[in-house]
């Protein structure tokens, strides 16, 4: 027999290579460069509010120049801009996702594979949906696996995948962010509720937008915080509603004076508890001033319209 | 496969021999679609070659493909379903099948290595060593020559020029115990040089035979100086619920795929007494040309003084396999269709006869 055949020649060396080094199969991809890039421009707007956004660029240019270390090769360097990032409180998950997907191609460029498959899959997990998607089609490659087997060794347990759904709510959903024009439902006999409570809603609606406000004008902060629902309301990426509720009281009172002034104000309902409201928000205070379409989404509980998401729809330029 | 039914070995086989050709010749239609064995041969290969350079989504089409062309090629399928389970990221699965079926993965795990270890030397053309043992041809058709230590069979066919000429290989199946038969029943496949002396259609014999079988003469006239037993050696085929056996699976027969079968059986109409070669080994043998020459001058001198005007194109000489200097020698007896056979040691004066055939090997051509 042809003994001392150069490895890896046989099936045993094949498994040898597809079971002890599966690292090396995901990390071929970043052998070939595959960095997540991040630009604030490819992040959905979340519920940033004005000094939220400021260090979103701040950390956008934090992270912009880790990716330049890592461009140049200066990887430590790299790792160093983006560990410390990876520390602070992000609120988009885009640059959640990039950190880590990036800080284990670092991981792996070290040969450290066993941190790097930790992260990867953290990094996985951490997205719900993409989490659960992944999960669903690993559970057919299993039964797929499981099947073949069958055929080579009859008494294969097989088990049949089980799949889980995925739920969606508007209210966690990343909305466009450039003007994307919504058409208004159309009414017909099968939604005649909305053909009958359209104009009550939306005027109420509208009606309380401008109450919102005046409170936030007045920087009457029960006032403004008497129209959010504080238990459907979700605040900004990962924040409680009470330490929300702790900044608002910051930005409210803090500025001297506030003017706001609301323009392009469109109104739409939903469904029959849900209005839409989106605006061009000129916004001005002795700190700060900037021009932002936002859009707020108003839920109606009990008889009563209350704020349950406000996003940021785009930076006015 | 050794089997119950005692086959005659080097004696006359008095059986109708034309009657047996026309029944072969009917059962087995002419096979069109032979290199369909080699076609997935490569196919496994290819997919192997992916998992070598971790072309992972690659070489699971090859085996989904193949898995879906042969459902019963086991190994296919294995390869397909591990693939299937790392991707899932269930090694575990992996391990657990591993762990439940040790002796059939190694088993399958042999084939892969034995084709992959085969196609390996073949490219590098270094393989069979046909050289090594053919010293010299009659005017025989076909010859075929078995290499165990490659789990591979050879067919050569006599070309235009009157070349012998290789026309295909195939994977084989040996004894579970591997080679060198001694005695009855040791699971060994024999090393030796042989003779076809019976060909016998699939639809006389159990399903384990496959398309049909071809079977051998051992033990030889050496073979039985030597007191080495057993009987019903025979090259066959494979059972229809599998695609192929493992390296070392059958009693002592050597095993081919039903479509290589099938193309030795009726493709190549391959007549009586086309002499079988198995051999065990992995090395070049380092004869030059001229000590071929002068030994097959001394055979050729002595058969001229003893066997008065014998025709010397007929005469066959092969070094015999796993012997010391031992020669194997073959030319047609004065009787029609009877073939004596030698064999030669050399002594301290060159070249000697040791064994002359007490009973010749039957020569008989197709209808």
């Amino acid at each position: 027999m042809i003994k001392d055949f150069p490895m890896p020649s046989t099936f045993e060396a094949a498994c040898i290579v597809m079971c002890k080094r599966m690292d090396q199969w995901f990390s071929k991809s970043i052998k070939c460069g595959l960095l997540l890039s991040f630009s604030v421009f490819s992040a959905p707007a979340l519920s940033v509010e004005e000094e939220a956004f400021s260090m979103l660029i701040e950390q956008t240019e934090s992270f912009k120049s880790g990716w330049k270390a890592a461009q140049s090769g200066q990887l430590e360097q790299a790792n160093k801009i983006w560990s410390a990032l990876n520390e602070e409180k992000i609120i988009v998950p885009e640059l959640t996702r990039a950190l880590q997907n990036n800080l284990a191609v670092l991981l792996i460029k070290q040969e450290n594979y066993l941190q790097a498959e930790t992260l990867l899959n953290s990094a996985l997990k951490s997205d719900p949906q993409i989490a659960t998607t992944l999960d669903n089609l690993n559970q057919l490659y299993t039964y797929q696996a499981q099947k073949t087997y069958q055929k080579v060794f009859r008494k294969t347990a097989v088990k049949l995948p089980k799949a889980e759904f995925l739920f969606f709510d508007i209210k966690t959903a990343t909305l466009p962010t450039e003007n994307v024009e919504i058409t208004p439902p159309k009414f017909s006999a099968d939604a005649p509720y909305l053909a009958q409570l359209e104009t009550q809603d939306v005027l109420q609606v509208k009606g309380l937008l401008d109450k919102w406000r005046l409170a936030w004008v007045n920087q009457d902060i029960n006032e403004y915080l008497s129209y959010y629902h504080s238990k459907e309301f979700i605040p900004k990426e990962g924040m409680s509603y009470s330490a929300w509720q702790k900044s608002r009281h910051g930005s409210l009172q803090r500025p001297k004076f506030i003017k706001i002034a609301f323009d392009e104000i469109q109104v739409v309902q939903l469904d029959k508890n849900l209005i839409r409201a989106r605006f061009l928000q000129k916004y001005e205070s002795d700190r700060f001033k900037d021009d932002i379409f936002k859009v707020v989404l108003w839920q109606l509980n009990d008889g009563q319209w209350k704020i349950v998401q406000e996003v940021v729809a785009s930076a006015n330029s | 496969m050794q089997t119950a039914k005692r086959i005659t070995n080097s004696s006359v086989i008095t059986r109708n021999i034309k009657v047996l050709t026309l029944a072969v010749a009917g059962a087995f239609s002419c096979s069109s679609s032979a290199d369909d064995v080699l076609a997935v041969e490569k196919k496994l290969l290819l997919g192997l070659e992916s998992i070598q350079t971790l072309s992972m989504d690659n070489a699971l089409d090859s085996f989904s493909a193949l898995g879906e062309q042969h459902p019963n090629y086991k190994l296919a399928q294995l390869m397909k379903a591990d693939l299937l389970a790392l991707k899932a990221g269930q090694k575990p699965l992996l391990d657990q099948v591993r762990k439940n079926y040790p002796k059939s993965v190694a088993r399958l795990k042999d084939e892969a290595a034995v084709r992959w270890q085969f196609a390996q030397s073949s490219a590098s053309g270094v393989n069979g060593y046909f050289d090594n043992y053919v010293l010299k041809t009659a005017q025989q058709s076909h010859l075929i020559f078995v290499n165990l230590s490659e789990s591979r069979l050879y067919l050569y066919e006599r070309d235009s020029e009157g070349q012998m000429t290789l026309v295909t290989d195939y994977y084989v199946t040996m004894g579970r115990k591997g080679s060198g038969k001694q005695k009855e029943g040791d699971l060994r496949t024999p090393i030796g040089v042989y003779h076809i002396v019976d060909l016998l259609p699939g639809a006389g014999l159990p399903d384990l035979y496959g398309v049909g079988a071809l079977p051998l003469n051992y033990p030889n006239d050496w073979d039985s100086e030597q007191g080495k037993t057993g009987s019903g050696i025979w090259l066959h085929g494979t059972p229809s619920n599998t695609y192929i056996r493992a390296p070392k699976a059958s009693r002592g027969c050597v095993v081919l795929h039903n479509k290589a079968m099938d193309r030795l059986l009726s493709e190549y109409s391959l007549p009586y007494a086309t002499p079988v070669l198995i051999v065990d080994d992995a090395e070049q043998l380092l004869a030059s040309s001229t000590v071929k020459e002068s030994v097959l001058t001394e055979v050729k001198t002595w058969l001229d003084n003893h066997h008065i005007g014998i025709d010397w194109t007929s005469v066959s000489v092969y070094r015999y396999p796993n012997e010391e200097d031992l020669l194997y020698v073959t030319f047609p007896a004065a009787v029609e269709n009877e073939l004596i056979h030698q064999y030669w040691k050399r002594g301290d004066n060159g070249w000697k006869l040791v064994i002359q055939s007490k009973e010749p090997v039957r020569v008989e051509k197709k209808a």
